[in-house]
């Protein structure tokens, strides 16, 4: 009898399933495995024991690079097909405890289901002077709340293609910001938490916000991939970064792109590492795109999401911003968890706001 | 050199690697880091986490170096004034350097009036109460007037008035070069830097961008004409901040075509300046991507008798709007709003 058959059947096929094909091999270790008659992970350990010394002599390979194949054979075919697996109650539990980046407009926070989540990628679309930038800085400003006001407490890192940062901008917003969060101390009534709150406050100023942004000016595309390529690296060296902004996406895709073909192959490359960022380090990813005229068969032009059909798929959460009537309006279109809503917000002197009823019929 | 082009082998990286890719046809910067690991690992035949090791050395070789909004605000907090008192306080004193401003309006508006404003400020000398630096003016409607520049300065600069050695000063530290079409234009500018270091300069107008955008390409050619015009953007930006300059640029006017494209623009926040004269259904020329590369935006609007200069889009200004004049000293504005 077959020595093998005592195996579970159930979770066989996929250990077989790992051809030596589909191991990031360099080709010539490849073709020596094949020459020796290896075809799959399961062979490494039929015939070689998972020991390099003896897939080395099997194989004519050097000890390195027989060593370097079964790690990548170990990492392809990890085996378990439930390693690394958490059950929904786990994944809701990791949802709720998700520290959330306010917008510090509360109707928006609202259909974002409490502000901008950790862990994904929400993208910020609209026409120039809507407010995208504004959006960005306003965030960047509000990752700094300190944790006795329900915020982050943390670092952001802000990269600017388009050059459109501007650092008294976001001096304005983080002095409003510090300005609000002493008049919730002022108002709490609780003295506990009151104490909790002033202490967060010492030494809360709009300098320590802005030191506490990064800035990467990019101006082309290279740059963009390198810094994507470099920031992990950066994140692990400043613990605090809980928020990336990239301001925007669309600008260097726009234009530094003649073959379609390779800028569809570099989006996409640039939004793996996008999620891996925000996945593995559990930042919250805030993208910007532009808007373009698409003419329509039927009917008038419209305006939508620059970066094409495929690019859509890339973020978690899309939000629109746009106009209706003299007022800028945020409408949420995609997200796998919130309804489609709309939300009204304005641009004041000190950031992105609610709506406040001017005329009393309306209320 | 943009850091794309870099060759492989200049930079801190496996060098054996950088060679067994070149041979490979993959040179540059770029070619490595549009390249996937895996790519790579076919490409030179080495393991993964080689490959992997690779890519992020050449990523970090090339990576821009952070800096926090911190430091930013200290070195940006400079301003270069456009010579129109109410709106240089509104812009929070004058054109940020290292930003794009433009300023559109129908013809006749006084748009190049302005720049020639903006031009004397920066190149008057600081003991005259200008900018003390150089210009680079761009006259690609071949409507600059060096008389009106010294007209405008001595109109300013009462020092200038009597003394024909300062204006002369003045008129010297004045580039004018005329392209004769965008794609000169963007060969022009991708070889500034040394006319920027030479003369000193803190100040490079375009009047206008559209001119040359609609000169050289018709209809048909709309997506040429939107990547030169990317790429022009691009680079004056690059010099905006690489040498500390503001960026003034000239736009002009188009009709807007039926209600969907009047849909389309009104939503670009030109809707919101430009957009009062929605009933002569004008818009700002050159589209949304051109839109997107400007950092504040100023409508000079004529109706009737009044004119008025609105800020329709700037990162730190409100939407404001007040009345001016164009006298012998340029653009004027008669009283605060």
């Amino acid at each position: 009898m077959d020595p093998s058959s005592h195996r579970n059947p159930e979770t066989e096929w996929f250990q077989d399933s790992h051809a030596l094909v589909s191991l990031p091999l360099a080709p010539s270790v490849r073709s020596k495995l094949q020459i020796a008659g290896f075809r799959s992970t399961r062979d490494f350990i039929r015939i070689a024991k998972n020991s390099a010394s003896v897939l080395a002599r099997e194989s004519g390979l050097t000890l390195e690079e027989a060593n370097d194949a079964l790690k990548a054979a170990r990492h392809g075919g990890e085996g378990a097909a439930l390693k690394g697996a958490r059950s929904a109650a786990e994944v809701l539990e990791d949802e709720r405890r998700r520290p959330r980046t306010v917008t510090c407009c509360e109707a928006l926070d609202d259909v974002l289901g409490g502000g901008i989540g950790s862990g994904e990628i929400t993208e910020f679309c609209g026409c120039p002077g809507v407010g995208k930038t504004q959006m960005c800085t306003q965030v960047c400003v509000s990752a700094s709340t300190p944790e006795a006001f329900g915020g982050t407490d943390g670092e952001a890192v802000y990269v600017d293609t388009e050059g459109s940062f501007m650092a008294e901008r976001a001096m304005d917003v983080a002095s409003a910001l510090v300005e609000h969060l002493r008049r919730m101390e002022a108002c709490e009534s609780d003295s506990e938490r009151r104490t909790e709150m002033k202490a967060a406050l010492e030494g809360y100023t709009a300098e320590k916000i802005l030191s506490g942004i990064h800035l990467f000016r990019c101006h082309e595309v290279t740059e963009l991939l390198a810094v994507l390529e470099t920031l992990g690296e950066f994140i692990a060296e400043h613990p605090r970064v809980r928020l990336v902004v990239i301001d925007s996406v669309a600008f260097h895709f726009r234009q530094d792109f003649q073959d379609m073909a390779l800028r569809t192959t570099i989006l996409s490359k640039m939004t793996n590492r996008l999620m891996s960022i925000a996945t593995s380090r559990d930042v919250a990813v805030v993208t910007v795109n532009q808007v373009t005229v698409k003419p329509q068969q039927d009917g008038p032009a419209r305006l939508v999401p620059a970066l094409g059909e495929s690019y859509a798929h890339a973020c978690t959460t899309r939000v629109i911003l746009s106009w209706e009537n003299d007022e800028r309006v945020a409408f949420v279109t995609k997200s796998p968890r919130l309804p489609q809503a709309k939300a009204k917000y304005t641009i004041t002197a000190g950031g992105i706001r609610d709506v406040r009823r001017r005329r009393p019929r309306d209320e | 050199m943009s850091a794309a082009k870099l060759p492989l082998d200049r930079l801190r990286v496996d060098l054996d690697l950088a060679a067994k890719l070149e041979s490979r046809g993959c040179r540059t910067v770029e070619d490595a880091l549009h390249r996937a690991p895996l790519d790579v690992v076919e490409l030179a035949d080495c393991s993964h986490a080689r490959a992997r090791e690779f890519l992020l050395d050449v990523a970090r070789a090339v990576a821009p170096t952070p800096t926090t909004a911190r430091n930013v605000l200290e070195r940006t907090s400079l301003r270069l004034r456009t010579g129109v008192a109410t709106l240089d306080d509104a812009l929070g004193g004058g054109m940020r350097v290292g930003s794009l401003t433009e300023i559109v309006g129908k013809a006749g508006a006084g748009k190049t009036q302005l720049c020639l404003g903006a031009c004397a400020c920066a190149a008057a000398s600081a003991s005259d109460g200008g900018a003390d630096g150089g210009v680079i003016y761009i006259d690609a409607e071949r409507k600059f007037s060096g008389e009106r520049l010294i007209e405008i300065a001595r109109g300013k600069f009462a020092t200038l008035r009597a003394d024909e050695t300062a204006a002369r000063a003045l008129a010297r530290r004045v580039q004018v070069i005329t392209p004769m079409s965008l794609s000169d234009l963007v060969k022009r500018l991708d070889a500034l830097e040394e006319a920027i270091i030479d003369h000193k300069v803190r100040l490079v107008i375009i009047d206008s961008v559209a001119h040359l955008a609609r000169g050289e390409f018709g209809r048909e050619r709309v997506v040429q004409r939107q990547s030169a015009l990317g790429a022009a953007a691009a680079t004056l930006k690059r010099h905006a901040e690489k040498h500390g300059l503001a960026v003034l640029a000239v736009n002009q006017v188009t009709t807007r075509i039926g209600s969907a494209a009047r849909h389309a623009s009104d939503e670009t926040g030109a809707g919101e300046g430009v957009g009062a004269e929605e009933s002569s259904g004008i818009t700002a020329a050159l589209g949304t991507k051109w839109a997107h590369c400007v950092n504040t935006r100023i409508a000079l609007e004529v109706r009737d008798d009044r004119r008025s200069i609105k800020i329709v889009k700037s990162p730190i200004a409100p939407l404001t709007s007040f009345d001016y004049t164009i006298g012998a000293h340029g653009i004027e504005c008669a009283t605060k709003p």
